[in-house]
């Protein structure tokens, strides 16, 4: 029977055949009828159904449950969203020598659901970890599991991996070895350790002052702590990317690639650095002085090849910060500090006057012994009076009374505007953290006097930083150029080198006048048979001792020095500039006695290291 | 009557039958087809899902790695390790009127070296690490597919 037959007009195309068919067909028609009720029944029951199977979808969707995962922090079953750090930029001295980079540590937890013996646990941990408290950690592994609350907890961070392959031994040993269904058995099950990058420093205290530190115990909120890693923190951190990792395999997806942060290649030569730290320690040492600073610059460039700065911190144990660092000391002095530079600032006074053509070399000073400023006699640091004096001879015996003869004759306005051109009045701007700098006090400010231009012509009534005073000097050195300093040399991101190109800052005196000045200057250091002199290379510089404010009395210290010394070298063509700087030396107060000998050693040093022959062999080589 | 020529003139039933379920048997092997090529595109995906997975934890391990064999290679040459090395094998720092300097034509200096390739300014971009059949859909397959055979017949016509 075909459906076609239930059509009307098939009943219409039967109406004529024989009654006992029709009724056959009636009877039929009787089955169809009660068949087509079943199925409309059927029907309704399905639409019934399928009304409540779209009234259920609908309830869960927006039921309480549903609200509650809506809430809930953690919404996405189908993925998982994750903040990736990026590994933090490492940091090379100029020879790619690594001075901070990132070693894998471990941080050791427990899996409650799974922890058997929690004695064990605290047992082996106390055993091999140092610094470990069993109690605690007995406390934490005997925590009850909670779905909830309580599933995994963390024990102890940053450790190195020899104690975990030790731990990883003795677990395989006690689950081949133990009965495992033997509770009281040893059983290190529920241990657990993941591996992450932490900050090292694998020079320890070399450039400690220089690269600062990242303080990596605080995991997931440290920030880089003074030098490279404060003023660069941003760009050797990375920027971190959350990432959508999907748990059904299915919605593959390509992970973004995190780069590391950037890595900075300083200027720093390692070995150089390591010297002068060396000898800079020797000479507090010997000196019994306070504190110290050695700084060495290419005077061309403006690049600082070592820049060393007393006391130091092993970057590894920066937790001794405060004990190294007590109250208010400086992490490097070399930026941190200012002070009374003393005679050495005489060199910046007489750069000032010969480029402003108020005094040569010849001009003569008739020392008296003292000078009138202000109603204050002005003396020489040994009260002596000398006679007739020349310019060089002036800074060959370091004359106080001369050189604020030179300053009268230069007139306060052309005075401070040397200075200012030299960059006293402001920070050098050098790419590390916490530089400082004394505001200079100029004609027209409160605390501006007469006697002031005086005092400030040898050095004292103003104060500066060490970096400062190289970076002034450095003009000197390099034909009247000053170049900026700076440390960071290259910087590599995402694979690529960026070269830091040197700046000139300023011009402030003429090549001629510069030249003039060393000539002097050497001269001064020869004739004075200074402590200074390295045989074998002719070297410019002078000394300086300044005196210190006692902040109780007011008045200057009469004992207390700073002695320094700034000098550079080969005088015809200078490869390096060094500044030594002694805070309060009880052996002897005077920069000549205690600075200009540690000056030579560094040279000495520093001309083996960067190759440069004596004077005799390279005036051979070069046919002069 | 005209009904009757109808009739007259109809399939009989089991044609009809045959035809109905060879239609049905057509439809239940296309989408059966679709079901398998569907579930084998899904089986490759996830397991270059979970091969992915695992590659970037490699990966991740690889750069610790690498970062602490930098750290312990820097550990064992550093300035005060290489120093006392050299003084146990009798090494000592040279004094100025130690060195003995010889003139070298054409030598230069030492001079650091670049610790990576200069920057350009038209980076190479890193090439995509998934292949565009793991990400599309099946209609972006067969889409492709289809362009990519006309541009394959073309090229065969030239």
């Amino acid at each position: 029977m075909t459906p076609g037959n239930n059509l009307p007009g098939a009943s219409a195309s039967v109406s004529h055949i024989d009654p006992a068919s029709s009724a056959a067909l009636q009877k039929q028609g009787k089955v169809y009828s009660s068949s087509s009720m079943r199925i409309n029944a059927i029907a309704i029951f399905l639409t019934v159904i399928a009304i409540l199977i779209t009234f259920k979808i609908i309830s869960i969707q927006n039921g309480e449950l549903a609200e509650a995962i809506k809430n809930n922090e953690q919404p996405q079953y189908n993925f998982i969203e994750e903040i990736k750090y990026p590994e933090r930029g490492s940091i090379y001295d100029r020879w790619g020598h690594l001075l901070a980079g990132n070693k894998t540590v471990y941080e050791v937890g427990v899996e409650l659901i799974e922890v058997k013996n929690p004695k064990t646990i605290a047992d082996t941990l106390s055993f091999y970890l140092d610094d470990i408290d069993y109690e605690e950690v007995l406390r934490i592994t005997s925590i009850k599991y909670d779905r909830e609350r309580a599933v995994y907890h963390v024990i102890v961070d940053s450790v190195e991996q020899e104690v975990i392959i030790k731990l990883e031994d003795l677990m395989i040993k006690y689950k081949n070895e133990i009965d495992q269904n033997d509770e009281d058995a040893p059983n290190l099950s529920g241990l657990t350790w993941r591996s992450y990058l932490e900050r090292s420093y694998p020079e320890h205290t070399i450039a400690a002052n220089i690269i600062g530190f990242y303080a990596f115990h605080d995991r997931y909120s440290a920030q880089g702590h003074y030098g490279i890693e404060e003023k660069f923190n941003d760009r050797l951190a990375g920027k971190p990317k959350k990432i959508v990792i999907p748990n059904d395999p299915n919605q593959i997806e390509e992970m973004p690639t995190i780069p590391p942060g950037e890595s900075l290649v300083l200027t720093i030569d390692r070995e150089i650095q390591s010297t002068v730290e060396k000898i800079l320690d020797n000479a507090v040492a010997y000196n019994e002085a306070k504190s110290g600073t050695i700084i060495v610059m290419d005077p061309k460039t403006g690049e600082i090849l070592a820049m060393a700065s007393y006391p130091r911190l092993d970057l590894n144990e920066y937790g001794n910060l405060g004990e190294v660092f007590p109250s208010n000391t400086p992490f490097n002095k070399a930026i941190g500090e200012t002070y009374e530079p003393g005679s050495v600032f005489k060199v910046i006074t007489m750069a000032a006057a010969l480029d402003a053509g108020v005094v040569t070399p010849e001009t003569v000073y008739n020392d008296e012994g003292g000078i009138l400023f202000g109603g204050e006699v002005i003396t020489n640091w040994d009260y002596s009076a000398n006679g007739e004096q020349t310019m060089k001879e002036c800074l060959q015996n370091s004359l106080n009374t001369c050189l604020s003869w030179v300053a009268r004759q230069l007139k306060p306005e052309k005075f401070y505007f040397y200075l200012e051109e030299f960059g006293i009045d402001r920070r050098t701007n050098i790419d590390l953290a916490g530089e400082v700098n004394w505001p200079l006090s100029t004609p027209g400010d409160d605390k501006w006097t007469e006697i002031s231009l005086a005092t400030n012509s040898f050095g004292q009534g103003l104060a500066v930083t060490p970096i400062q005073m190289i970076t002034a000097v450095s003009a000197i050195a390099n034909d009247g150029k000053m170049m900026a300093p700076h440390i960071v040399r290259a910087s590599i991101n995402n694979g690529q080198l960026y070269n830091n190109t040197p700046q000139i800052i300023n011009t402030p005196i003429s090549a001629e006048t510069a030249c003039t000045l060393s000539e002097m200057l050497a001269a001064a250091l020869e004739d004075g048979e200074s402590r200074a002199l390295v045989p074998g290379y002719r070297v410019a510089g002078k000394t300086g001792t300044g005196s210190i404010v006692d902040p109780e009395e007011e008045t200057y210290h009469p004992e207390k020095t700073n002695a320094s010394f700034v000098g550079w070298g080969p005088v015809e063509d200078p490869r390096f500039i060094v500044y030594v700087w002694l805070q309060e030396p009880e052996r002897n107060d005077w920069g000549s006695i205690v600075a200009a000998p540690v000056f030579r050693e560094v040279v000495q040093r520093l001309v083996i290291i960067l190759n440069i022959p004596p004077d005799r062999i390279r005036n051979e080589i070069y046919g002069r | 009557m005209k009904e009757n020529i109808k009739q007259a003139y109809r399939q009989l039933p089991w044609r009809v039958q045959i035809k109905w379920g060879s239609g049905l048997l057509l439809i239940l092997t296309i989408i059966s087809m679709v079901a398998v090529l569907y579930l084998s595109i899904t089986a490759q995906t996830a397991a270059a899902g979970v091969e992915m997975q695992l590659l970037i934890l490699k990966k991740s391990r690889l750069i610790k790695e690498n970062a602490d064999a930098q750290v312990q290679l820097a550990d064992i040459t550093s300035a005060v390790k290489m120093g006392e090395r050299a003084e146990q094998l009798g090494f000592e720092y040279p004094k100025t009127n130690q060195a003995i300097y010889v003139v070298v034509p054409d030598y230069t200096l030492p001079q650091p070296t670049p610790m990576a390739p200069q920057h350009r300014f038209n980076p190479i971009k890193p090439p995509t690490l998934i292949k565009s059949i793991y990400t599309q859909s099946l209609w972006d397959w067969l889409t492709s597919n289809s362009l990519n055979l006309g541009s394959d017949q073309e090229v065969d016509q030239q």
